[in-house]
């Protein structure tokens, strides 16, 4: 996965995200993860690790707009 | 028969109120006052003294039996109390009730049954049996467990919240998320239902699927209901709602009821909790949980990448320092290996030609003797030869008492070769004699 690919554009879920994000840190504290890889596994982790908070604690007016369409 | 009194012979009649003076005797007997009976509520109302319907149904459902009844206003405060405090709810419609009843007849308003005692205990054992038999039947149809298997997702914010409009339980569980003290952002979204009565179980059920019709929207069910001074838990114990909960698609949690609350619909869920805020506090939980989890894994994202960077560091230092020192260690032992080399050639040269020197010397005494047995072997074989030379010789021959005969200087060998009158010169020992032939014999 490209670090900095649009993350609306490869329609992220928290799911996927957290997901990924358990993945790069095994990657990262793995023997295997050579100085190369380093730097495209930490950008990848910050654009998810934001994403994350983001989901958790900034409110979507999309999603609260067609919540309150269907509350009674 | 013509039973149309005629003016002269009129019966003597009594008022309506002397008649139903009889009645009110009648029913002074023993028979009927004071009688504990097993009956079902229905249409209980309260108004200063709480008025019900008894009625009795048969196994079809159709009441076969009905009497109004009445538990006056002192006596009703202290028997909701006490069966409150066994069963956990007030005296409601729809429990099936072993009360303690007097017929009372009232001229002018006719005849009631007073109720003057409850035996709560009746209701919890009918209660707890109904529930069980729900139980039993949700359990034989694999339907127990089946919400429980719905994953519920680690970050549920978009909730579909079932509850009365404007209840208590609902308003304490909107406060309780939206003040939540991790900053979660919770999008809850109200399908009202009735949460009490006899149209509970259908009100839930359509809420359900109403939810159902959006459910990529919705990361959870949230069934609330706060407890409330009068209770009316039974209608959740209904093998319908529990049912279709079972098989929703989404996760549901239920938060019916206070502590001691338990209905049906707390074995099937897919969580249980005590309250509608208990509901709040586990999904505000659940969501904080994963913001700990995110802030651990950035902690160990940066100190894993530090310490990549600071142990690559150190390799290379490593390798600034090792690599001159390695190649100074194979210069002497590339050196010290030609050492070896010039000090072990003549050794080895010298010890070659001593070792050529010893085979030659070797092989030139082994030729000595082969020749020497060889020359041996000839002499012997030459002995023989010239003994049985001997042996066969003419000398020898001539010795022995044999004549050998020549003509012309040529051995005869055959006699047919001779002819009468030929000379002929036959050798002997010791000399010869020259001869004519005067006859050959045996010739043929």
């Amino acid at each position: 996965m490209e670090p900095g690919k649009d993350i609306n554009a490869e329609q992220l879920t928290y799911a996927k995200a957290a997901t990924e994000l358990e993945e790069i840190v095994k990657k990262l504290q793995s023997p295997e993860c050579d100085i190369d890889q380093l730097s495209e596994l930490t950008k990848r982790a910050k654009v998810l690790l934001d994403f994350c908070k983001d989901k958790l604690t900034k409110t979507d007016k999309e999603v609260e707009q067609i919540l309150q369409s269907l509350s009674d | 028969m013509n039973t149309q009194p005629s003016l002269f012979q009129m019966p003597t009649a009594i008022t309506l109120l002397e008649f139903n003076g009889r009645i009110k005797r009648l029913l002074n007997s023993d028979e009927v006052q004071n009688c504990w009976i097993q009956a079902e509520t229905s249409d209980l109302r309260v108004s200063t003294h709480c008025y019900l319907e008894l009625i009795q149904k048969n196994e079809k459902g159709d009441t076969v039996a009905r009497m109004g009844a009445v538990i006056w206003a002192n006596a009703f405060r202290s028997l909701n109390a006490k069966f409150h405090s066994v069963t956990g709810q007030d005296i409601t419609t729809g429990l099936n009730v072993m009360v303690c009843v007097s017929v009372s007849y009232n001229e002018k308003f006719g005849l009631k049954a007073i109720i003057s005692d409850i035996n709560p205990e009746f209701t919890l054992g009918d209660m707890v049996r109904q529930r069980m038999e729900i139980i039993k039947r949700l359990t034989q149809e694999n339907l127990i467990d089946l919400n429980k298997s719905v994953l519920l997702s680690v970050a549920p914010q978009q909730i579909a919240v079932i509850s009365a409009a404007g209840a208590a339980g609902y308003g304490d569980f909107i406060n309780q998320l939206k003040n939540n003290a991790y900053g979660v952002v919770f999008y809850p979204c109200l399908f009202s239902a009735m949460m009490q009565g006899a149209d509970t179980a259908q009100s839930v059920m359509s809420a359900i699927d109403r939810i159902e019709e959006n459910a990529h929207l919705f990361h959870c069910i949230v069934i609330i209901r706060g407890g409330g001074s009068s209770s009316d838990l039974n209608s959740f114990d209904n093998y319908d709602i529990a049912a279709r909960i079972a098989r929703c698609k989404l996760h549901v949690i239920v938060g019916i009821g206070h502590e001691r609350d338990t209905t049906v619909l707390d074995y099937v869920a897919g969580t249980r909790v005590k309250t509608p805020t208990a509901a709040a506090e586990f999904l505000i939980q659940r969501c904080a949980t994963q913001l700990a989890i995110l802030s651990e894994m950035a902690s160990a994202i940066s100190s894993t990448v530090k310490e990549t960077l600071i142990r690559s560091r150190e390799q290379m230092a490593h390798y600034t320092d090792i690599i001159p020192l390695a190649a100074r260690k194979k210069l002497e032992a590339e050196h010290l290996k030609l050492q070896n080399a010039s000090a072990t050639i003549p050794v080895c040269v010298r010890s070659r030609l001593q070792g050529e020197k010893t085979m030659r010397e070797h092989n030139v005494e082994k030729l000595s003797i082969a020749v020497r047995q060889n020359i041996a072997m000839q002499k012997t074989w030459q002995q023989n030869v010239a003994e049985k030379l001997e042996i066969l010789s003419p000398r020898n021959t001539l010795n022995r008492g044999f004549a050998l005969v020549m003509r012309n200087g040529a051995f005869v060998t055959d006699a047919k070769s001779l002819k009468e009158g030929e000379n002929i010169t036959v050798h002997l020992k010791n000399g010869r004699i020259r001869t004519k032939i005067t006859e050959v014999v045996g010739k043929t």
